[in-house]
């Protein structure tokens, strides 16, 4: 047998040399820790760091063992209910609107030629609505589609519409389809112009409308080619996309999904062409007690998933559908990328998550009501694990962090083997960037969290002006400084406080004041 | 669909060569389309219309410059292009335009008809779009049947920050109230932990005399009842001899200063007070029987020699040094006396401490002595 048959054989997920090298270390590290941190308060700071991993990891947990449920027993039967039911359950017209901005032509071009030989492979009469803002989108969508040798029942509609973001983009698509007065049956792929249709994706999604008729949205599965040099980003993004879907199969045994992601989600035509949604994506904006109001640039899948929660309608995840995304990271630094990414990420889940936990349990199951709760409560239980150590470490000596590290190392080692659960791959870079998401995630989540005017584009180095006076400039500036720092130190105190390492300190009172 | 296809347009923007066959492939098979922006500022709204189809009328469901929805039943939409009259009711008028359409849709669960214009001139698209953008705008009310058209802009206006909002600087001086107060316990508690080292049990110590029997005899206490301080001299208690053996009495009866010595008689041994003192304990009773030499007072100088012996945890021990500053604080009083560290004795095995001796800047009062206290060591 040659070589490739026997690796084929053996069917070890991909990376796992460098998983188990990671694990042997992992090991080692912790034969090598010394006995004499076992003392009476390192037992304790074991103690403490372990009902703190239980009461967190046990979200986790549940999170991974519903996931399995949803793919294992309950997306199974509604998949082979979808297989037999065949054409009935097709819509009669189906619409792919595709957003295009400055997106790299070479990610584009992909991306547009898979969309049309998808719609032409589904059977479906389909409009391919291309909403771009520069004249050489216009050129290369018309190009790339007549290369299709589209039949008589696909078209397109390219509008352009001003560089202004992508919900203007967006909500001119909606008004096109909504003038073309779809039928009551019709579905609208919603699209990013770097996201690439896999075989079979669309014809497999929308049956589920039919059969659903409570169903407002879908959303699936993404798997990513990532445009750089850094195998950590390439790691990076496989992990969040293994990640999300995890999460989303959770929450869609709920009938719900946490996003519609704008990369590709499927609606009822219904919705987007309602007036109240498009002038929802067009101008959706937030009210704030201390930052005034102000419009969002992104996060129009956020305001689409509120809109379609508060009209009660369910949504679900397809997780045997993958589309492919063509991320280009907007700098070369993983650093810098990774920041600027989870930036914008972090600020748009949190200018809606108030909103959506405002509907209250009514409009969702209390489980999905909850994991939206927990996305405010995560970046402050995720920061105590180490500001606790710190402090130990601190009253009682360095050897403490060695502890917490392997710990650490521990549990993410764990994690990333829960994920092969999502992907026939492990990667030794797995824990290290967990870590690192997690942690630097949640302090990027806190500094995003008082900070919810501050926006960008991604694509443009341009951010929100919102006219304000020099003195409203500062106003927002300081006391977002203000609260920010408040929330961190009663964070610290409160975990000093509990955990006895931090006391009320009456000696230092007394020595300033009395003696 | 075809009303908004502007095929000139599209031509024009493909004017180079390299895409003359994607003009050709535009034109014949008519699968690509191109919007104008005006075009696109319209949707479908639930505006108040009346479609008048021959003699029948239908309520609109909704309107756009591309077509309407009414409700009506299959016959309807088998009739194919109709001629149809569109009335706008108006709050003191009316107008309408007459159209053609082609109906693209029949919904048998709605039991509603969807139109699309097939012939529209340049002037009713425009009416049809002022009454549409001016509904887009929130200019008609949609269920009164009433439109007022105003000069609006088709963006709310909102208040874009709370200018007069006084009331956003409570809230935000409360949580910069617990910010301070989180910082300022923490940087307390930093000090402490770094700065300050405490006693785990301290007590006041000074030199005393102890008042012994100089000879055998019966106890008989000679101060008034309560008394606590005595003078140089004065007479303390009397033994009084069983038999007459005062040749027994012969060394010192006081440990210390000797210069009042006992006055001896055969009938009693008057014990005198050594110093100017408090009577810190007694140790007999009136009428008891002392052996020469068993202790009857101690007594503290009021000028006396006083310290404080504190103890401290092993391993905060090392974090002391000679001179460094402490403060003590007796128990029952307020105020701390102000020390330093002179000795540091041996350990005490049997509490697992480490002993330190404070010598304190003023004297600690004398009846102060022996009670316990709490010690606060500086370090920095």
């Amino acid at each position: 047998m040659d070589k490739a048959r026997l690796k084929s054989q053996r069917n070890w997920p991909e990376g796992t040399v460098g998983f188990a090298a990671y694990t042997s270390g992992l090991f080692l590290a912790a034969a090598m820790l010394p006995a004499t941190a076992l003392d009476p308060s390192a037992q304790f700071f074991l103690a403490g760091i372990g009902v703190l991993a239980m009461w967190r990891y046990s979200w986790g947990m549940i999170n991974f063992v519903r996931s399995i449920i949803y793919r294992t027993y309950i997306f199974p039967r509604w998949r082979y209910q979808a297989d037999i039911g065949g054409a009935a359950l097709l819509p009669s017209k189906l619409y792919i609107l595709m957003t295009i901005y400055r997106i790299n032509p070479r990610i584009a071009s992909r991306a547009i030629k898979a969309a049309t030989q998808e719609a032409i492979r589904s059977g479906i009469p389909t409009t391919i609505v291309a909403s771009i803002v520069e004249q050489q989108d216009d050129e290369l969508v018309t190009t790339l589609f007549q290369s299709c040798n589209p039949p008589e029942h696909i078209n397109l509609k390219i509008i352009r519409a001003a560089g202004t973001g992508k919900r203007v983009g967006l909500a001119h698509g909606f008004m096109t389809i909504s003038r073309d007065r779809p039928p009551p049956d019709a579905l609208v792929v919603v699209m990013d112009g770097d996201t690439v249709l896999l075989n079979g994706a669309l014809n497999k999604c929308i049956p589920f409308f039919k059969l659903r008729p409570k169903l407002g949205a879908v959303t699936t599965d993404e798997i990513s080619e990532v445009d750089t040099n850094s195998p950590w980003m390439r790691n990076w993004y496989e992990l969040r996309f293994a990640q999300r879907h995890i999460l989303m199969s959770s929450i869609s045994l709920s009938r719900r999904v946490m996003t519609l992601t704008g990369r590709m989600s499927i609606f009822r035509a219904d919705i987007v062409t309602a007036r109240g949604f498009i002038d929802h994506i067009t101008h959706d904006m937030l009210d704030h007690w201390r930052l005034g109001k102000f419009k969002f640039l992104t996060g129009d899948d956020k305001s689409s998933l509120y809109w379609v929660i508060k009209q009660g309608y369910e949504q679900i995840y397809i997780p045997d559908v993958q589309v492919l995304t063509l991320e280009d990271p907007p700098h070369e630094s993983f650093l810098k990328s990774s920041t600027q990414l989870m930036f914008r990420w972090f600020g748009n889940m949190f200018r809606t998550n108030s909103r959506i936990l405002n509907l209250g349990m009514t409009r969702m199951p209390p489980f999905v009501w909850w994991a939206f709760f927990d996305q405010r409560l995560s970046m402050w239980t995720t920061l105590v694990g180490p500001i606790f150590a710190t402090l130990l470490a601190i009253k009682y000596g360095l050897i403490f962090f060695a502890y917490y590290f392997v710990w650490v190392g521990f549990v993410r080692w764990v994690m990333s083997l829960m994920l092969l659960s999502a992907r026939p791959k492990i990667n030794w870079r797995y824990p290290f960037l967990l870590y690192y998401s997690q942690i630097y995630g949640a302090m990027m989540k806190t500094w995003v969290f008082f900070r919810l005017d501050v926006q960008s584009w991604t694509r443009q180095k341009t951010k929100l002006q919102r006219g304000l006076t020099q003195s409203q400039y500062l106003w927002n500036f300081w006391s977002s400084h203000a609260v920010h720092a408040t929330a961190i130190i009663i964070l610290i105190c409160s975990i000093g406080l509990a955990s006895h390492v931090i006391q009320i300190p009456y000696a230092a009172v007394n020595s300033v004041v009395f003696h | 669909m075809e009303l908004f296809n502007l095929k000139p347009v599209c031509a024009g923007d493909l004017t180079k060569g390299t895409f003359s066959m994607a003009i050709q492939s535009v034109a014949t098979a008519a699968k690509i389309e191109r919007e104008s922006e005006p075009q696109r500022h319209h949707v479908r709204l639930q505006v108040p219309a009346i479609i008048v189809i021959g003699m029948e009328k239908y309520m609109t469901d909704d309107i756009s410059a591309g077509g309407f929805c009414i409700k009506a039943g299959r016959q309807v939409f088998e009739q194919g292009t109709q001629d149809l009259k569109i009335y706008f009711p108006f709050q003191n008028f009316a107008f309408h335009l007459q159209l053609k359409a082609k109906p693209v849709y029949y919904n048998q669960v709605l039991n509603t008809v969807g139109f699309t214009f097939t012939e529209i001139d340049s002037r009713q698209l425009s009416l049809l779009n002022l009454v549409i953008k001016s509904s887009l705008s929130g200019e008609i009310a949609n269920d009164g049947q009433i439109m007022e058209v105003l000069k609006q802009n088709d963006v709310p206006k909102v208040d874009l920050y709370p200018h007069n909002k006084w009331s956003r600087f409570v809230p935000l001086g409360l949580i910069v109230l617990a910010g301070v107060t989180g910082l300022i316990l923490l940087a307390g508690s930093i000090y402490e932990n770094t700065s300050i080292v405490k006693s785990y049990m301290a007590v006041i110590e000074a030199d005393t005399y102890t008042v012994s029997a100089a000879g055998d005899g019966v106890y008989d206490s000679l101060l008034a009842v309560g008394a606590q301080k005595v003078t140089k001299g004065q007479e303390l208690a009397v033994l009084k001899p069983q038999s007459s053996q005062p040749e027994a009495v012969s060394a010192s009866a006081v440990t210390g200063e000797a210069d009042t010595p006992p006055v001896i008689t055969k009938d009693s041994i008057v014990i005198k007070s050594p110093c100017d003192c408090v009577v810190y304990k007694i140790f007999a009773k009136d009428g008891e029987f002392q052996a020469m030499g068993k202790p009857l007072f101690e007594l503290l100088p009021l000028k006396t020699n006083s310290w404080v012996t504190a103890s401290v945890r092993p391993d905060q021990s090392h974090r002391l040094r000679l001179l460094d500053d402490a403060y003590v604080q007796v128990a029952g009083e307020n105020k701390f006396i102000e020390g330093h560290i002179t000795q540091f004795l041996p350990p005490v095995f049997e509490t697992d401490t480490i002993q330190v001796r404070i010598k304190t800047t003023d004297p600690i009062p004398p009846e102060l002595v022996g009670q316990p206290a709490y010690v606060e060591f500086v370090i920095f």
